[in-house]
Parts: structure tokens; C-alpha cells; sequence
């Protein structure tokens, strides 16, 4: 099964090491395929969200939205794991 | 005995022979394997990968649970330890290259770090550190370098490195580990942050120290000034012994102050606030008790152009949230003579200091300013900030300067966006014309800073990094603390606030001088924020008023120092 979806970045820093941190812990609970797409003026970027590095990479602002590419048997809940923690801001103060 | 000047970032002083760790690790030496060796070469970096993350995992545990930043860090370092993405890319490079596993993470990271420092992000491109510390953690590991254990020292030591990483730096054995001095770093990396949150000693940013250092020398690291001695005689180790253990009490005191407000003994209270370069300070200006910030330096966000205006509004509106009601005063870029230069450097300065440079490099290019006004006016709405013009050297400059600001907000105001139109507008005294015509200017303008930095620099004619006229740099020549005391008269006489913000004021004595000539706002780095604190609390605004009184009537510096030493040292021990 494959799902996408849009997510906003909204926490005060953006994508910096404790939120990527976080996304990637949180893909790697997953056995599916999990990419973030973030489109540049170069074309698209793809990394893999259980990357720390690979997230790190997109420098990411507060602001941006993110296509969220998922697939594998576990998709759904990964999507629904995934969006909780965008809205949840990361988990920062 | 040898002196290195580095960049203090945790107060204290320690004396201790010297430890070297962490020499910057080389890169591997090449060495084909053959296709035999493939799986054994990424089984030794999986082995690499979870050694390393077992020793974050004890530092992790280790580490006080109160200080939930620094265990943050290290979190984060360790996921990137055991990143799969790059266990992948080092296992390609194994299989496909047929190199050692050495090599292959070398190459890897080595791609990483080129992506990282063409990113925009300050933020981004400080990780390059990150990285080339998982490369050395990993190598140490890989090429079976002994573990250092300086969380099992025998004896104390202060240690001496190219760079200790996030987790040695935790890892550090605070009773044995007395401070430390590393090449690398500035204020705001990690290491430094980690170890403001330990409260041990700190010098970054000091020059081939390594180099110059046998291990088991003594060594005395002042995290006040900066200052790394080795082998000090006798002389230098017994002031140093002295002042260690003078700071030690001393600091557990100040820490009490924090909460306290900053007010004399008859009843007179000084606002203390806080000068910062990026708005991550704000965090440690406000743990030792910042009102707001009195100077945000923002030529930091410059980095050969600046961010553009939305990246900028984002960076002051995440400051101003920080300070919650706080003021926050935002200097427009101030480039040029000692700092960088915008763009293509426009003009070649034969004398930079009385150059194109600060706020005639804003009226000349007004368009590189552009972007930087334009954020500060839209982030006035979010909370108390202040704009400051540096540099002002007479009224035109003024004039001129709010002109271009006046535009600006009319163009915000077409393009429906929202600015207070009553924001602050002040300015830097710190040229002695500004200062002799302050009553002139003060009309112009909602409030004074005192750059006494420059102020000094250019009234006494010294170039105070030329070390054959240091010594002419004398914050209390009679002329200096003339001009000072007419900056602070005019600006009361118009109703006006004055503030300093200069070095000056980060001294404890010169402190209680310039209150008595009338300063009731100082903005000092967040360091020197308590000790300001406390000697505020010691004095009377009377005896303040004396001591100036009795440094304005002086013939020379020299007497003024020794007289102010003499009025100040049962108070407080000289520390800075």
C-alpha cells in the first residue's frame, strides 16, 4: 500500500537535530518505506525519513510543507504516527 | 611559560597538569581489500556503530537528567552514529569501491559535509562539526585507538584537544577534570554550551595548542578571560591558585543573585541587560537574569550576503518570543573595518576604521540594508523591539537614516503589512563628535547606547589589537569619562534613555563609576551578567557618585585604576 500526504512544519526551529531526531525515530517503528519530499528551486528532494542525517540534509524551515511518501504493509499507521508528531511540533516546548 | 589567548565560554579557572585527547584524526590511508573482505569490512563498521552507541548510551544514562538539553544532544548524536542510510551508503562504498571501512565512512561524511556547507542555514552548516565527530568517534573506534576514560582519572587534569566532542565532553570526569582548552569551536557550539551546563572552565577557539604542549605540563585555563598558560612560573601559578579558589566561592554566591533584583543599597535600581550575537544566547541571558537585550549583533546572520527578509523576520520573531515581554535592541548590521564587508566589497580602505564602514556603508548601499529593516519593522509587532544605528557621527546621519526607514514602512504599509510605527529608534554613541553634540542628536532620536569600544578607541587614537599601543587604550582617561559623562547629561536632559553596552561595563569596578556618573542601564554579555549584579547590590548610589567625582578630578588613567581598585577590591575579588 502506498500513501502521501502534505505536512507543515511548525514547530520555532524547523528541521534542525532534535526534530530530525525525532522523525527518525519515529519512521523507524515502521517497517515501510518512509521519504520526505521537499521541493526546491532544483527539483525535488527525496531522503529517507529514518535518516537522521538524510532529514538533517534538507534544512527544512519552520513554515515549509513536506510531502510525506510512505509504503509497505504498515503504511497507514506510519502516516498516522508521522502526522501526530507534526502537529505535535516534534515534541518541543 | 607560554600564554594562548582563546574565546572563554565557561567562567572559572583551573590548574592542572595537561591531558592532550582527541588530536584531529586523519584521514585513513587508502588500502584496496580484496572481494573476500567485504563482508568482514561491514561487520567491523557495524561493530564500530554499536561500540559507539553503547558509549553514548552509558554518557546518556550518566548524565544529570536535569540538564534534558545537553541529553538532547547527545540523543541526537547517537541516532546519527547508528544512522541506516549511512551504514548503507559506507556498505555500498565497501562493496562497490573495495575499500576499507575506514575509507568508506570517510567518503561518505565527506559527502555529507560538502551538502552541509552549501546550505544557507547557520544552523545547518555548524552540524558539520556534528558530523566530523561521528567520523572521529567511528575511526577511534575502527582503528582500535585505546579509550581515553577520562571519566576514570587517576588524578586531576585539565584537558587539551583539537576538539572534544558533545559525548567527551560529558564524559569528562568532573571531579577529576578541572577545565578544558580546544582548538576549535566558538561560543555557541555544543561543546561550549555543554560545558556552561557542567560548570567547568572553558577556552575555545585557541590556536595549535596542541602543538605546543607536552602531556603532564601544568597548565592554568582561565575561563574568564580566555587565557591558556602553560608551564607558568611561580608568580603567575600562585595569583592563579589564588583567583581559583577565590572564584569558586565566589560563583556559588552570584548564582544566588540571579532572581534578586539589581538595586543599590539606598534604594536606586539598574536595569541589566544582556549583549548577544545569536538569538540561542537568549536561553543563558535569561538564566542569569537579563531584563532584555540591550545589543543583538546581527552581523552574525551575515555570512558573504544575508538571509532574506522572511528568513530574517523568522530569526528576530523567535527572539523576541524567547524574551517573551522583554526588549530586544537590534543593531543593524555594523560592517566593515574590523568586521566583514557586504557583498562585493565596495571600496578598498586604506584606513578602515575611518572608512566607508557601519552606518555610512547604510547610507551609501542603503539596498543591502534593505532586507534587514524591513524584518526588524515587521517584527516590531510581535513584541518590545528596538532598532539601534551604529556609528552616528552627526545629526544628517540621523536624519537621513530615519528617511530610509520612513520609506520603508511607507512601502510595509502599501503592501498591507502590519509594523509598529512607533518602535524605537536609537543610536550608538561611540564617535567623540556624536558625544560632543549628544544634546543635538538626542533630540532625534528614543535612546543613547554608549559603544565605549569604539568611543575609546577613537577619542584616544589607539588601535587596541596593535600590541604596541595597547596600552594607550585607557577606558578611564580623563577625556574618556569627560565624553561619557556628556553622553549620559545630555541624554537625561532630553529625556532620553542611556545605556552602555560597550566591554567597558562588564567590569565590576568601572561598573560602580559609570553609575555614579549617572548610567542606570547597562548591557553587558551573559557571562558578566551576574558579577554586575552583585556589585550594584554592594554599594550605595552615594558612594557611586564619590568615586566618580573622584575619577573625573584625576590627571591620568593610572590614578583613576588604582583608585577605583583600591575603592572596589574589598568588595569584590578581581576576577576579569
Amino acid at each position: 500500500m502506498e500513501i502521501e500526504r502534505s505536512l507543515e512544519i511548525s514547530n520555532k526551529y524547523g528541521l534542525h537535530a532534535r526534530a530530525s531526531t525525532r522523525i527518525a525515530q519515529v519512521a523507524q517503528k515502521f517497517r515501510s518505506k518512509v521519504l520526505l519530499l521537499r521541493g526546491t528551486k532544483n527539483g525535488v528532494q527525496e531522503v529517507d525519513a529514518k535518516s537522521v542525517l538524510g532529514i538533517l540534509s534538507l534544512g527544512a524551515e519552520k513554515g515549509e510543507v513536506l510531502r510525506v511518501k510512505i509504503w509497505g504493509d504498515d503504511a497507514d499507521s506510519a502516516m498516522e504516527a508521522l502526522t501526530d508528531l507534526f502537529l505535535r511540533k516534534f515534541d518541543e516546548e | 611559560m607560554k600564554i594562548k589567548r582563546g574565546i572563554p565560554v565557561s567562567p572559572g579557572v583551573a590548574i592542572a597538569p595537561a591531558l592532550i585527547v582527541g588530536r584531529e584524526a586523519n584521514a585513513p590511508a587508502y588500502r584496496a581489500i580484496s572481494k573476500s573482505e567485504i563482508e568482514s569490512e561491514i561487520r567491523r563498521f557495524d561493530e564500530a556503530v554499536s561500540i559507539a552507541c553503547e558509549e553514548m548510551d552509558r554518557e546518556i544514562r550518566r548524565f544529570d537528567r536535569r540538564v534534558k538539553i545537553s541529553q538532547q544532544i547527545l540523543e541526537s548524536h547517537r541516532d546519527m552514529l547508528r544512522d541506516p542510510v549511512l551504514r548503507e551508503e559506507v556498505a555500498k562504498n565497501i562493496r562497490s569501491g573495495l575499500f576499507t571501512a575506514e575509507t568508506s565512512l570517510h567518503r561518505v561524511i565527506r559527502g555529507y559535509l560538502r551538502h552541509f556547507e552549501q546550505m544557507e542555514s547557520d544552523y545547518i552548516s555548524q552540524r558539520a562539526q556534528d558530523l566530523r565527530d561521528i567520523e572521529n568517534q567511528l575511526l577511534s573506534v575502527l582503528q582500535g585507538k585505546k579509550d581515553l576514560a577520562i571519566h576514570q582519572l587517576e588524578e586531576e587534569v585539565v584537558v587539551i584537544g583539537h576538539n572534544l566532542t558533545p559525548a567527551e565532553t560529558t564524559a569528562l570526569d568532573k571531579a577529576k577534570v578541572r577545565g578544558f582548552a580546544i582548538e576549535v569551536g566558538g561560543r555557541t557550539s555544543h561543546t561550549a554550551i555543554i560545558a556552561r551546563a557542567l560548570q567547568i572552565p572553558a577556552v575555545v577557539g585557541v590556536k595549535a595548542i596542541t602543538a605546543d604542549l607536552q602531556v603532564g605540563e601544568m597548565a592554568i585555563i582561565d575561563g574568564y578571560t580566555g587565557l591558556v598558560i602553560f608551564n607558568p612560573d611561580r608568580k603567575t601559578l600562585e595569583q592563579y591558585r589564588k583567583k581559583a579558589s577565590i572564584a569558586a566561592q565566589y560563583y556559588r554566591e552570584l548564582l544566588k543573585l540571579v532572581r534578586l533584583p539589581a538595586e543599590t543599597e539606598d534604594g536606586y535600581s539598574i536595569s541589566i541587560a544582556a549583549n548577544i550575537e545569536l538569538p540561542e544566547e537568549i536561553h543563558n541571558a535569561l538564566e542569569w537574569g537579563a531584563e532584555g537585550v540591550g545589543l543583538y549583533r546581527t552581523e552574525f546572520l551575515f555570512d558573504g550576503s544575508l538571509p532574506d527578509e522572511e528568513k530574517q523576520l523568522r530569526t528576530y520573531k523567535n527572539a523576541v518570543k524567547l524574551l517573551r515581554d522583554r526588549y530586544l535592541v537590534i543593531r543593524i548590521m555594523d560592517l566593515g573595518a574590523d568586521k566583514m564587508s557586504p557583498g562585493p566589497t565596495p571600496y578598498h580602505e586604506q584606513n578602515p576604521f575611518l572608512g566607508c564602514r557601519s552606518i555610512r556603508l547604510f547610507l551609501d548601499r542603503p539596498e543591502h540594508f534593505r532586507t534587514q529593516i524591513r524584518a526588524v519593522l515587521r517584527a516590531s509587532v510581535y513584541g518590545d523591539v528596538k532598532l539601534m544605528l551604529p556609528m552616528i557621527s552627526d545629526l544628517e546621519e540621523i536624519r537621513r537614516s530615519k528617511k530610509l526607514i520612513h520609506d520603508m514602512q511607507r512601502d510595509l504599509e502599501r503592501e498591507g503589512k502590519p509594523f509598529n510605527p512607533d518602535m524605537d529608534i536609537g543610536i550608538m554613541v561611540e564617535v567623540p563628535s556624536a558625544a560632543l553634540t549628544a544634546d543635538q542628536l538626542a533630540r532625534e532620536v528614543d535612546f543613547f547606547s554608549i559603544g565605549t569600544n569604539d568611543l575609546i578607541q577613537y577619542s584616544l587614537a589607539v588601535d587596541r589589537v596593535n600590541e604596541r599601543v595597547a596600552h594607550l587604550y585607557q577606558p578611564c582617561h580623563p577625556a574618556v569619562l569627560r565624553l561619557i559623562r556628556m553622553i549620559i547629561d545630555a541624554g537625561h536632559a532630553a529625556g532620553i534613555q542611556v545605556s552602555i553596552c560597550g566591554e567597558m561595563c562588564s567590569e565590576p569596578a568601572y561598573a560602580v563609576m559609570l553609575m555614579g556618573l549617572g548610567l542606570r542601564s547597562f548591557s553587558v554579555s551573559p557571562i558578566a551578567l551576574p558579577a554586575i549584579k552583585k556589585i550594584t547590590r554592594l554599594i550605595t548610589m552615594k558612594e557611586a557618585t564619590e568615586i566618580a567625582t573622584a575619577c573625573l578630578r584625576f590627571n591620568n588613567a593610572s590614578e583613576s585604576q588604582a583608585y577605583l581598585a583600591r575603592r572596589t577590591q574589598t568588595l569584590m575579588p578581581k576576577l576579569w
